[in-house]
């Protein structure tokens, strides 16, 4: 037995959801990707499965898994499409998370049960780092109950129902609950590298009342909600980079078979060889930590290294399979022809979407000095 | 209605490389994924939808080692009520005969509407399991069936047939119907779905459970993959030279 022993229902969600990424996903994934489009059949589908709401409790309709759970169906699931992968990411690590820790009765029981029933959770992504004057967060305007100002990325905030977005305070940050018909916002779908059906936007407000009715988090409790949340994300963007790694694989040994150099099949040449052998190696590892991380999280256990380690390890490791996948290709590589491009585009935007590396090991080091 | 389910679980082999083991009667399945074999899947569905019309219950059967029952969890998140596995471990070799006739014991004692079987199974081909248990439980049967319509005990029934035609039958119940692919469109197990059914029991069934242990009909000799044939002949040298040879195999094959 190894060290990663799933359970029978956790055996049972990974093959349900392999076969419905081999069937409904993985012949459309290219397409979707170019186009920068969400198919509301798939989503349909995804919702009727229980994949919206798969971490809500059983309570507001949700399928009440874990975290463990959550990590198994995105790895299967990004194997054929990571933009899919980070709206289950985006609506189950934050949004969900955020309502069910932080949200009044009335709260939970009305949109705990619209992201169940297949409702889209957009997240606005808080960063306190400044770039030239301005952060990624509202600030408040002299009247201090209508906003004016701009949210540079949106997570899902193409399909968003309701978005979380954060204010920021004198004290703090708050964190508000707005609905995508509010008076004065505006979505803008943002151009990005990779990622690109996920619906990534940016959010203009002109004027918008955000009061304490929308408050979901006030301004004592902001940034412990954000990092909590993050850290939950971290682990959701870390199987979505272990997926697409074994994407990266899968397509360079089937690549490696087929391809013929100087009268044999290019697999057969070792400098190859010892390309797919690192990518394996790079699973196996990555997989072990994601599954570590998830399984701390669950029991709520010191979690926090252990999820930026997982997180650097398997985004880190997705960037570099891709691109040696890309590399085992040649030239086909770099065309759209074959999927390894998407995978390093993809592999790139999650590794930058999440606290980047640089912080994730300063926040490691920190730990460890204390 | 009640109504029986045969599920077999099978190797995936559409996409995957396909060896012989050792023993030349097998293939090799240590790499292969297993899953519910497709038309068994689409005869599943097509029990949930009746089962959604008209009520009742749905049991699920499985001749299978213990794995199988993951496949039958996950016809139980899908809509089946019940589930049964017979120890495949404890019977030998099976041919579609041998193992129709284990399921067949297995449940003659339950009350049943309508049995639903795939059509064939991907990993043998036998096409036998659906005829076979129709003909020893004395009901009628239809095989290769694309449409079920019931009204009044009576069922209307088509059968895919070559050549794109469509047989149309009226049978009465209970009856067996081995069902072809493309029926329906096979729901996807919900995950709250799959939670519950991993809690659910499966009945065991092994062979002290079988009144009489079925014999085989046939026995496999070997498996083999066939000798690529010789498709093409490249004609090589000058334009006289290819010409009198493409002259001598025309006389060859009696074509002059």
């Amino acid at each position: 037995m190894g060290l990663i022993e799933m359970s029978s229902e956790q055996k049972l969600i990974k093959s349900e959801v392999k076969k419905f990424t081999n069937a409904e996903l993985e012949p459309i994934a290219s397409d979707i990707e170019k186009d920068c489009r969400l198919p509301s059949e798939i989503l349909k589908k995804l919702a009727q499965m229980g994949l919206f709401g798969l971490t809500i409790p059983e309570k507001y309709g949700g399928s009440g898994l874990d975290a463990s759970s959550l990590s198994i169906a995105l790895e299967e699931f990004s194997k054929s499409c990571a933009s899919l992968g980070l709206i289950l990411v985006v609506n189950n690590c934050i949004v969900a998370n955020l309502l069910t820790r932080y949200g009044s009765p009335q709260i939970k029981e009305e949109y705990l049960k619209r992201i169940s029933q297949g409702g889209i959770g957009g997240y606005g992504l808080y960063s306190d780092t400044e770039i030239a004057g301005k952060t990624n967060a509202l600030i408040a305007e002299k009247d201090n109950l209508h906003f004016s100002g701009r949210i540079d990325l949106v997570l899902n905030g193409g399909a968003a129902d309701f978005c979380i977005i954060p204010v920021k305070s004198e004290r703090g940050i708050v964190l508000h609950l707005v609905n995508r018909d509010a008076a004065g916002i505006n979505y803008v779908p943002v151009e990005t590298m990779g990622m690109r059906s996920a619906g990534i936007t940016s959010l203009e407000f002109q004027g918008v009342k955000l009061g304490t009715e929308s408050c979901l988090v006030g301004e004592d409790g902001g940034l412990e909600a954000i990092q909590r949340a993050h850290d939950f994300a971290h682990i959701g963007y870390a199987a979505i980079a272990l997926g697409l790694t074994e994407a990266s694989l899968e397509a360079s040994i089937k690549y490696a078979k087929e391809r013929r150099q100087f009268g044999r099949a290019i697999c057969e040449f070792p400098m190859i060889q010892d390309i797919l052998a690192e990518i394996k190696i790079c699973i196996e590892k990555s997989r072990l930590l994601v599954h570590d991380a998830a399984h701390r999280f669950d029991k709520e256990e010191g979690y926090g290294m252990i999820v930026r380690i997982a997180c650097l390890t398997s985004c880190g490791g997705a960037v570099s399979a891709a691109l040696k996948a890309i590399q085992i290709h040649g030239g086909y590589g770099y065309t759209k022809d074959y999927p390894v491009e998407r995978y390093f585009r993809d592999a790139k935007s999650i590794q930058l979407l999440g606290e980047s590396p640089v912080d994730l090991r300063a926040k490691i080091a920190k730990e460890l000095l204390v | 209605m009640e109504l029986i389910v045969c599920i077999k679980r099978v190797p995936q082999t559409a996409e995957a490389e396909v060896k012989i083991d050792d023993s030349g009667k097998d293939i090799v399945k240590d790499r292969l994924t297993f899953d519910m074999n497709e038309a068994d899947s689409y005869a599943l569905e097509e029990a949930i939808l009746l089962k959604e019309k008209f009520g009742g219950a749905i049991t699920a059967v499985s001749l299978g080692t213990a794995e199988a029952e993951d496949t039958l969890r996950i016809a139980l998140a899908k809509g089946a009520d019940n589930a049964i596995r017979i120890k495949a471990e404890e019977f030998g070799e099976l041919d579609g005969y041998k193992t129709a006739m284990i399921i067949k014991e297995a449940i003659k004692d339950l009350k049943f509407d309508a049995i639903f079987t795939g059509c064939m199974a991907t990993d043998d081909s036998y096409y036998q399991v659906g005829p076979v248990l129709a003909e020893t439980l004395g009901v009628p049967h239809a095989t290769l069936v694309s449409k079920i319509e019931l009204t009044d005990k009576k069922v209307h029934v088509n059968r895919e047939l070559e050549g794109g035609l469509i047989e149309h039958l009226e049978m009465s119940l209970p009856a067996v119907f081995a069902v072809q692919t493309g029926i329906n469109e096979p729901r996807y197990a919900s995950l709250i779905a799959i939670r519950r059914a991993a809690a659910k029991e499966i009945k065991v069934l092994g062979k002290d459970d079988i009144a009489s242990e079925p014999k085989l009909n046939s026995t496999l000799e070997e498996l083999f993959v066939p000798p690529v044939g010789k498709r093409a002949e490249f004609l090589t040298g000058t334009a006289d030279e290819v010409s009198a040879r493409t002259a001598e195999i025309i006389k060859e094959k009696g074509l002059i």
